[in-house]
């Protein structure tokens, strides 16, 4: 109760308030524009969070975490383009409800939705959260050094198409994140004599070349189309739910609820999967299935509750064992260590008032998130239609300027540059760059347990299975492996027989 | 100015037409495989250049980096190996289309970023943000006035956050 007290007043200050609603509404604005993405906003303006604290760091990224995953449902109900991916699901009924003159009902849906989901995850991740760090305390550095492992292991599978590309791509993370000065001997790792390297390469400036530049590079490929919306339409509208509605959306928003929690909770998985899954246990589960696809608020209710349920349920992991469950978490774990708080089972012991102020936090991002949409919806409407040629240069100089600014050097523009051109020809031969940001974000952690585990054990590997939790996260690392290995063998042999 | 304009875009037209035939069929697990081995057997050679160590334990500074270029070597390799597997068989490998009009697009997209980083050199952030901007709508066939004057805009007020802001002084 007392840490709960200590992170309320740490919570409770203006600055906080301030940088969450600018979170949130930067957040809303690249989730609602088709190509831009959440991991492109969190990376974009990472930098600014260099002079804010911890509270008011994640406050802000928090904001833009929640909100984008709300504003991909705005062009995916209005132009029928998710704005993110996970708002594909919400686009099956929501644009059949655009299409019906009823968007603006559709973006309520959405909007509501979307804070239950929130809010219910943030509950979950406040009561939960603190039993979890319980047990996270019980591990040491070889148990630590799997928890890592079994993180990279699990990204590795599921953000591309190939675990083998997977892990290939994270042990190069893992590798580059060497490079600088090793803190335990003291000596550098390739770093060529140059007096810029010492340092290593900081988190944000691979981050803007992996994931902002590269995008930018990307733009050559893309066929770049104008959307326009007439958002005349939506002050005319009467977007008023009636009693049946209200009563039809209840069941599929408390399940879906608890199926994003659930699946929020475990790494890789993410917003896609809760979204389509809780799709498609509304619609089995509904008086009127034969409405879904065709403008069915228990649809949008059900994707958008899950998405956003996801949120607060990734935290749980991140903040108990320093294990991101996506991208867009992962670049937030880099957000903790810049405040100087080091992931693990220690955070809860050693910053307990921060913890709670985050996770209290997160249920006020949640309701003003709420209030934001209810008064700017229409605006953010408009939002989408400002043309991808204005935004590219836009994008290219604010990552240039955040570049820079962390060392103010423009040796790290040119390093960001490296990491966009790598990013791209990555991209180009089916390589995920989500597992080379994990293995960058993890690579001090997992080396600096890993290389203690093995000086106390003499250099004897057994070390890694001396105890019972690090046997039972080996073998949720093998079952990891399996699980994938089955479902990419089985992925293959369907393309086959389509192919055939 | 406009009859200049439209030549110009006539002509890119014409060379995009031309370099959109050339295109190849990649096999991209194959080239990416050999790309990471290159990656990892160049870096493990610099190792005992690249980390010097002084003492005899088993436990190193060499010990993580080296164990992560090993992984990547040996996955890669796999990843080769199966799919010269697959092509001795006559299975289907994945293959990727690589047009040489996207590629140059990437490039020219590239060369306008060094363009910017130059600049920066000589001119400082604000002008070559106004610069590189405006190369950026060229490059994207705007025509639009009112286009260029948000970006010149957005130039200034980007550089304004940063310095006075934010505090960090830009070059």
């Amino acid at each position: 109760m007392d840490l709960f007290l200590q992170g309320s007043a740490l919570l409770f200050n203006v600055p906080n308030f301030l940088y969450m609603n600018l979170g949130l509404f930067l957040g809303v604005i690249f989730g609602a524009i088709p190509g831009l993405t959440v991991i492109l906003c969190i990376v974009l303006f990472l930098p600014f969070t260099y002079t804010l604290g911890a509270v008011e760091s994640f406050m802000f990224l928090l904001g833009i975490y929640c909100a984008g995953s709300y504003g991909g449902s705005i062009s995916a109900i209005l132009i029928k383009t998710p704005g993110t991916p996970h708002a594909a699901a919400t686009m099956l009924d929501g644009y059949p409800l655009t299409k019906q003159g009823k968007s603006m009902k559709a973006l309520k849906m959405a909007l509501i939705a979307s804070t239950f989901g929130g809010i219910f995850s943030a509950i979950v991740l406040l009561f939960f959260a603190p039993q979890v760090a319980k047990f996270a305390q019980m591990m040491g550095t070889p148990e630590y050094f799997l928890v890592c492992a079994f993180g990279l292991t699990i990204i590795a599978g599921v953000s591309g198409n190939n675990l083998i590309k997977g892990i290939i791509a994270g042990a190069f993370g893992l590798f580059i994140s060497t490079i600088g000065i090793d803190a335990m001997s003291g000596g550098t790792r390739f770093i060529f004599n140059n007096i810029n390297l010492y340092s290593g390469i900081a988190l944000v400036i691979s981050l803007i070349g992996l994931f902002a530049l590269s995008e930018v590079l990307a733009k050559s490929e893309k066929v770049v189309v104008d959307t326009k919306v007439n958002t005349e339409d939506l002050n005319k509208e009467n977007a008023k739910f009636t009693q049946e509605e209200k009563k039809s959306v209840r069941r599929p928003m408390i399940l879906s609820a608890i199926i994003g929690v659930i699946i929020g909770i475990i790494p890789g998985t993410g917003a896609s999967m809760a979204s389509f899954f809780s799709y498609d246990r509304a619609r089995s589960m509904s008086k009127h299935p034969e409405m879904f696809g065709k403008g069915s608020l228990e649809g949008i209710s059900a994707c958008e509750t899950a998405n956003n349920a996801v949120t607060g349920a990734t935290l749980i992991p991140l903040l108990t064992m320093g294990i991101p469950g996506d991208g867009s978490v992962a670049i937030m774990l880099g957000a903790l260590m810049i405040n100087g708080l080091t992931p693990g089972p220690n955070l809860f012991v050693e910053h307990g008032p921060i913890m709670y102020a985050i996770m209290i936090g997160l249920i006020f991002v949640n309701i003003f998130m709420f209030l934001q949409g209810k008064i700017l919806t229409k605006w953010f409407a408009k939002v989408i239609s400002v043309p991808v040629y204005l935004l590219t240069p836009i994008i290219v100089m604010f990552c240039f300027a955040g570049a820079f600014s962390v060392n103010s050097s423009l040796f790290d523009i040119k390093v960001t540059l490296v990491f966009a051109v790598i990013a791209y020809i990555m991209s180009k031969f089916g390589f995920s760059t989500i597992p080379v940001l994990l293995g960058l974000v993890l690579g001090t952690l997992t080396e600096e347990n890993f290389r203690r585990s093995l000086v106390l054990s003499d250099g004897k590997w057994d070390i890694f299975v001396s105890s019972p939790i690090c046997i039972a996260f080996l073998s949720l690392i093998i079952i990891t492996l399996v699980l994938i290995i089955n479902s990419q063998v089985k992925n293959s042999r369907k393309k086959g027989e389509n192919n055939e | 100015m406009k009859n200049f304009l439209d030549s110009i875009d006539l002509f890119i037209d014409n060379t995009g037409a031309k370099l959109e035939k050339h295109k190849m069929n990649v096999p991209i697990n194959i080239v990416g495989s050999i790309l990471f081995i290159v990656i990892a057997l160049v870096c493990l050679k610099l190792v005992p250049s690249q980390i010097r160590v002084n003492t005899t334990s088993q436990i190193t500074a060499r010990t993580f980096p080296v164990l992560m270029l090993q992984i990547v070597l040996l996955f890669s390799s796999v990843l080769l190996l199966k799919d010269i597997i697959s092509l001795i068989r006559k299975k289907e490998i994945e293959r990727k289309e690589i047009t040489l009009l996207v590629e140059v697009r990437a490039l020219i997209i590239l060369a306008m970023m060094v363009v910017f980083l130059l600049l920066l050199h000589y001119i400082g952030f604000i002008f070559s943000s106004i610069v590189f901007g405006i190369l950026m709508l060229f490059y994207f066939r705007c025509r639009k006035l009112s286009s260029y004057i948000i970006i010149c805009s957005a130039a200034i007020m980007i550089g304004f956050l940063f310095q006075y802001l934010l505090k960090v002084r830009l070059p």
